[in-house]
């Protein structure tokens, strides 16, 4: 089973292998490290010890970071359903312009930080979102025929 | 000797050359559009929001010191987010639950 799991992570070209599924790598980038020298984990308590004990781990502000970032894309996805007029412009926008310099600073920091770079995906996906439903509020996307309907 | 110190910015391993530069330098951002919603009803605020720019900025001011480079630009604007946002939650939190004695006296008169 470790085996087919090895080949799995190691046929992948490097690419596709940083950009497939960084939530998934970032706590198994250690891990794999560990696999690959031969030291397999035949049991969940010790892939668990090795998560702790992860230099990206929970032990340190690595991973704390990004868990409060996180705070961010929890906070876009309870005001989806919250009228458009509540949603703030400036801050969206700040927060879309953010996340996409954060994906890159995430991917460029040491130790590189797989879960930040997850966590500003998702932020720029939900936030480019609501700011597209407060444009639609302020009235952005009417044509000018729609306009002039409203108007009469 | 001012050039060479200019050019010692220039070439530091944070600098403008760098997304180590760029990335807090629009994170200001994020703290001017929140001192921009401080003449913002409280009502129209967010506690969701402004409870993850608050943790952010407490938890990202210590991330900053501990990365490599140690960049002090994101240490700074990270102290200025948990600033703004604790300043935004305490608008809300006063309006929400210390002003409804006021609220009903108004109403009262």
């Amino acid at each position: 089973m470790m085996f087919i799991v090895k080949d799995f992570f190691t046929s992948l070209s490097p690419s596709i292998f940083d950009f497939a599924s960084p939530v998934i790598f970032s706590f198994f980038g250690d891990l794999l490290s560990e696999v690959l020298e031969r030291k397999q984990l035949f049991s969940m308590a010790a892939f668990f010890r090795a998560f702790l004990d992860s230099p990206v781990g929970p032990k340190t502000t690595h991973f704390w970071g990004p868990v409060a970032n996180w705070g961010f894309v929890a906070a876009g996805l309870a005001d989806m359903e919250k009228p458009p007029e509540m949603i703030s412009g400036n801050m969206t926008g700040a927060m879309c312009v953010c996340s996409a310099l954060l994906m890159r600073f995430a991917w460029m920091v040491r130790p590189r930080n797989y879960l930040l770079l997850a966590c500003h995906a998702s932020n720029e996906t939900v936030q480019l979102y609501q700011l597209s439903r407060w444009a639609k509020g302020q009235g952005y996307f009417l044509s000018e025929k729609m306009e002039e309907t409203k108007s009469q | 000797m001012a050039t060479s110190k200019l050019q010692a910015l220039w070439n530091h391993p944070a600098g403008p050359k760098t997304i180590h530069f760029w990335a807090p330098t629009f994170k200001w951002g994020i703290s001017i559009a929140n001192v921009a919603d401080f003449a913002k009803p409280p009502e129209k605020l967010s506690y969701p929001q402004q409870i993850a720019v608050t943790c952010t900025g407490v938890i990202w001011s210590r991330y900053s010191t501990v990365i490599t480079p140690k960049n002090w630009n994101l240490f700074s604007v990270n102290v200025a987010m948990a600033a703004t946002g604790i300043y935004q939650l305490s608008r809300k939190i006063q309006h929400d639950y210390f002003s409804e004695a006021e609220a009903a006296v108004a109403k009262e008169q």
